[in-house]
């Protein structure tokens, strides 16, 4: 009988327990307030020829996007010239496509990018054009590695030749090559098949793989490096990548970074890794943007058609 | 100082008086049994082999007093004609509910040199309620002040703030990696093939190193020297049976025990049913068990040897079948440890204990894809392994010195990962390859001297370690001084304070919030600097209440060098193999913080209360722009509370209740817009959250009840028990993780709703009942 008291009162206790939502609690954590201040950025390369930029005030991270932002402007200086600008009066825009008169050149030239919120202190942020890469491409060889997974990717070897004055950023990328296509259609009349030329710019990026450790993903440059570890030597470097259209001629393309552009690129990376995963400790994005948040990074490619 | 601490040590016309405590039903050792002489008052304890050795001035007799909690006291008078050697036998006492938990079972805790220490009796971690009913050492450790949990219902130990890596845990003084199954949710220890559990937290003796944090010292069972028995359990998710006897009565005994859970057994039968019906077969593994092992026998009264053996894993795949296709993949991984032990008595006040030792932890992924044409299959191996020796000498001169001294080596293997490629077409042989097989090897040396002597009132331990770690071309050296002091204030009360400080050379890389099997254990390079720490601690100690309570107070202060955490961003999961230098950053720790201790250790009702108060503090170059910011697991307080109650012999309720304050949590303050360059071409928009205050912020504070109450019955030959419990008694929500988004609330009055954004707390773990049925034989 004394078993059956003992047991009636845990099951009382433990059906008392019983609640709706039994696995999650909304809480309401003190978040400080947050004091909203432009947020600009721009990913700018050589060959450019819009510069895509967004102007926006940051917000915390518990309110709502405030419509009702002031006027707004982008502008762009390459040696203290103003090179791009975006309308003045462009109350609802935060995507400015500024558009370049001439492509953004290799050569080094100091760039500025500067936005103005009414009512806020100006932002801006500086980059120096770093110069062009400098390799040689060793081999290429279609289906010439092994991936980690066991896939046969294409392999790519190339020597990097580091300058020894300075500290150096690497990024690389392997796409598809634009081509001309041939498109035939029936005209209007049906009579007639009509056969032109068109370039396909369509560029879609080959996922790129590397046995090399010192290479990191780099959202936006496939792989990244830093000469940390080889400042001023020739350093060999080792791609693999998966290449799904063998109709299609891949591209290498070699970046010299800014540090800025490494570091956005890196943290850029973890940031989205980290998205959506709830035991991964939040990212925060490279920052270089003065008196404001955001970045401004610039990088200079060389392409090589892989053949 | 080992000569100057044996030069110091008066010698005269003496009588020494050794043997060994033993348990008179299974011929266990006992730890820390007590002998007195009650002429002169002299006394010696036993050690971890039950060895005692108490040197007394020529007289004509003594009339020595044998005792053990929980075991009655034996007096016997002996002439005093040279050295006498006495093995005791100790009988329970007749009441058996008397658990304790105490630092030292023979010593009472005012008295001990030693401090920051607990020996937990595995009767009293079997009556603590537990998960699902699997009793769990390590979730018992975590109610000790100073011992802090991870993630809910883990069994990650954090020792004042330090992480689970910088645990130095020994299966009977084998190094042990992997400490946990199902991701953390159980430990390895089957409590049932334990003998004793101890936990240094500080004030570390000089015979420890090798870690920073905390050193937990497991003893399986030696095996029963003199009849068969057997105990075991059924629970909800696993069985357990352990035996023991003699294969040479009084000479030679054997213990065998295993566990197993059954997840697999249930779910076979549902989901081969299911499978079948798509015309597919579906092979599931899904387990985890352990197996204990020991041979003990006694050559002769100075040799003993034994054999202990472990081996335990996790096994977790599915192998499908569909037509001519076959595909699947799976997962196992798991420790295996092997000591030999031989102890020697050199003479009645030199003792030796030297053991050989191998430690394995592997894990291994295997993925598995045949179309009855093209076969391929992979597979990831990464582990660490161990062998090595050491010998630890005991000589106990007199009642006023017990010296300690020794070494050991270890030779570590790492592989942190490599894998097996393997393709096939038609029979042909397309890929056949290994990537990724970097292998480093390091050894570790190590030497220690230390003395427990008495000057009046004052007790002293003072000692050196020395320990040395080549890897590659690199040589780590490091002189570690330890010293622990006790004033006996009173009879009853002593202050105590200590100081040590700890080098440790290997690493293991983890995710903090998680224990995952691809956690990587890793050595201290050129790269990558050996941790370091210093303590200091001082307390109070006092017994009252006519023996019942026990009460200790003590205040810590701890500084770590080079601990390891990985940079920002760095992904935990595979992928580091070969590249895990660049991915971890080193810096410094600080913690610091009160703990209290009181017990009951006696009567109905035993239990005890433990509480801290601590700070916790991490600073990384690399880290959170630099600035110092709280560990993970900071926690300003941490109180546990655990009691039995014995209604009767065959009835007791136990339960345990924890509160903490919540884990410190990295969260966005703010965000915008921004344009992101696509990898292909073009750009998009998108929000980013930035602002990350690391650690910055905190969930809801943790608590939680557990509950279980035990019937005993004894048959004729055997007894049983049935254990119901709950484990989070009244269904706290505590948050696991946090996530945030736009949640609606409705005002039950008004029936209005308003969304918002606002942050969740995930909980995983709600009430948990269970029912276990326990047997001995």
């Amino acid at each position: 009988m004394r078993t059956l008291i003992y047991l009636s009162l845990i099951i009382v206790f433990l059906a008392s327990s019983c609640d709706e939502d039994s696995f999650s609690q909304t809480v309401d954590i003190p978040i400080p307030e947050h004091e909203p201040l432009p947020a600009l950025t721009l990913d700018l390369r050589s060959g450019d020829t819009i510069a895509n930029s967004v102007l926006d005030l940051s917000r915390g991270i518990l309110e709502e996007a405030d419509q009702t932002i002031g006027n707004k402007q982008v502008e762009l200086y390459r040696d203290d010239v103003l090179i791009a600008a975006s309308d003045p009066n462009s109350q609802s825009v935060r995507f400015f496509d500024l558009m370049l008169a001439a492509p953004i050149g290799t050569e080094e030239a100091t760039y500025r990018l500067v936005g103005k919120i009414d009512g806020f202190t100006e932002v801006e942020a500086t980059q120096i054009m770093p110069v062009i890469p400098e390799f040689t491409l060793i081999s290429y060889e279609p289906e010439g590695a092994i991936d980690i997974d066991g896939f046969r990717t294409d392999e790519i070897i190339l020597d990097l030749e580091d300058d020894p004055a300075k500290e150096d950023f690497y990024g690389f990328r392997v796409t598809n090559t634009p081509r001309d296509q041939i498109s035939c259609f029936i005209n209007s009349s049906g009579d007639t098949i009509v056969c032109d030329t068109f370039r396909n710019e369509f560029v879609r990026d080959y996922y790129l793989q590397s046995p090399d450790p010192l290479l990191n993903e780099g959202t936006g440059y496939g792989l990244v490096l830093s000469d940390q570890s080889f400042n001023g030597n020739t350093y060999r470097v080792r791609l693999q990548a998966d290449n799904y259209n063998r109709d299609s001629m891949p591209t290498l393309v070699v970046y010299r970074l800014t540090e800025d552009a490494y570091r956005y690129a890196v943290s850029r990376n973890a940031y989205e890794d980290s998205v959506g995963n709830p035991f991964a400790e939040p990212v925060n994005v490279h920052n270089n943007v003065a008196e404001g948040y955001g970045y401004f990074v610039l990088s200079n490619g060389v392409r090589v058609v892989l053949e | 100082m080992l000569l100057l601490t044996l030069a110091a040590i008066p010698l005269g016309a003496q009588t020494t008086i050794s043997g060994y405590f033993t348990d008179e039903a299974s011929g266990e050792p006992l730890l820390s049994a007590n002998v007195i002489d009650l002429n002169t008052g002299e006394g010696a304890l036993s050690n971890t082999y039950g060895f005692y050795s108490l040197t007394l001035p020529k007289a004509d007799s003594a009339r020595l007093r044998f005792s053990y909690i929980g075991y009655q006291s034996r007096e016997i008078t002996v002439a005093l004609r040279g050295d006498r050697k006495i093995d005791v036998q100790m009988s329970p006492s007749v009441d058996l509910q008397v658990v304790e938990v105490t630092s030292d079972r023979g010593e009472r805790i005012e008295q001990q040199t030693q401090m920051s220490r607990t020996e937990i009796p595995v009767a009293q971690i079997k009556r603590i309620p537990a998960l699902l009913g699997e009793v769990d050492v390590l979730k018992t450790l975590q109610l000790l002040p100073g011992v802090q949990s991870g993630g809910e219902g883990t069994t990650g130990l954090y020792v004042r703030g330090g992480s689970p890596d910088q645990n130095l845990v020994l299966l009977d003084g084998v190094p042990i990696y992997n400490v946990s199954h199902l991701l953390g949710i159980f430990s390895v220890f089957n409590a049932d093939a334990l003998r004793n559990v101890t936990l240094t937290k500080g004030g570390f003796p000089a015979r420890y190193g090798g870690r920073l944090s905390s050193v937990l010292e497991i003893n399986m069972k030696e095996g029963n020297l003199n009849k068969w028995e057997g105990e075991g359990s059924v629970g909800l998710i696993s069985s357990k049976l352990t035996v023991s006897g003699p294969i040479k009565k009084g000479k030679t005994s054997v213990l065998l025990s295993g566990r197993r859970t059954y997840a697999d057994f249930i779910a076979k039968p549902l989901i081969k049913s299911a499978a079948s019906q798509d015309g597919s077969e579906v092979d599931l593994s899904l387990y985890f068990y352990d197996l204990n092992a020991k041979l003990q026998h006694k050559v002769n009264d100075k040799h003993r040897l034994f054999l202990s053996f472990y081996s335990g894993a996790d096994v977790f795949g599915t192998e499908i079948k569909e037509d001519d296709d076959t595909f699947g993949g799976g997962t196992d991984w798991g420790n295996i440890i092997t000591a030999g032990r031989w102890n020697w008595e050199i003479s009645p006040k030199l003792f030796m204990n030297t053991t050989a030792t191998l430690s394995r932890y592997e894990i291994n992924i295997d993925a598995l894809a045949d179309d009855g044409v093209d076969d391929f299959r992979a597979r990831y191996v990464s582990g660490i392994y161990d062998f090595g020796g050491k010998v630890d000498l005991d000589y106990i001169p007199s009642p006023d010195h017990y010296v300690r001294f020794g070494g050991g080596w270890t030779n570590h293997t790492y592989r942190p990962g490599a894998v097996s490629l393997k393709a096939e077409s038609d029979g042909e042989v397309d890929l056949d390859t290994l990537v990724g097989s970097q292998t480093d090897y390091s050894n570790e040396f190590y030497a220690y001297a230390e003395d427990d002597f008495r000057l009046g009132a004052l007790k002293v331990n003072a000692g050196l370690h020395f320990s040395a770690f080549s890897v590659n071309d690199e040589l780590y050296t490091s002189l570690q001084p330890r010293l622990g002091l006790r004033y006996l204030v009173k009879e009853d009360i002593s202050f105590k304070a200590s100081f040590s400080t700890m080098q440790q050379y290997i690493n293991l890389l983890t995710s903090e919030a998680l224990s995952l099997p691809t956690d990587l254990w890793v050595p201290s390079t050129n790269r990558v600097r050996p941790q370091s720490s210093w303590q200091v601690a001082a307390g109070a100690a006092k017994t009252f209440g006519g023996d019942q309570f026990e009460i200790s107070l003590e205040a810590y202060y701890k500084q770590m060098k080079n601990v390891v955490s990985f940079r920002e961003g760095a992904s935990f999961i595979l992928g580091l193999e070969d590249a895990w230098e660049d991915k971890v950053t080193q810096g410094d720790g600080e913690a610091y913080g009160l703990e209290l201790f009181i017990q009951k250790k006696q009567g109905r009702f035993t239990g005890w209360l433990g509480y801290t108060l601590s700070w916790n503090w991490r600073q990384f170059d690399e880290i959170n722009s630099g600035e110092r910011f709280p560990f993970r697991y900071d926690r300003r307080h941490d109180l546990s509370i655990v009691g039995n109650y014995n209604l009767s012999d065959r009835v007791w309720v136990s339960g345990a209740f924890v509160y903490g304050t919540g884990n410190a949590v990295s969260l966005p303050t703010f965000g915008y817009q921004t344009a992101q360059r696509n990898d292909g071409s073009g750009f998009t928009s998108s929000f980013v959250e930035a602002g990350v205050e690391k650690n910055g912020f905190r969930m809801s504070n943790y608590h939680r009840l557990d509950l279980s109450i035990s019937f005993r019955k004894k048959k004729r030959k055997w007894e049983r028990t049935w254990v119901i419990g709950a484990y989070n008694a009244y269904w706290h929500r505590n948050p696991y993780f946090l996530t945030a988004g736009n949640f609606t609330t409705c005002d039950d009055n008004t029936g209005q709703c308003t969304t918002k954004r606002r942050v969740r707390e995930i909980s995983i773990l709600p009430i948990i009942p269970s029912v276990s049925y326990q047997f001995k034989f």
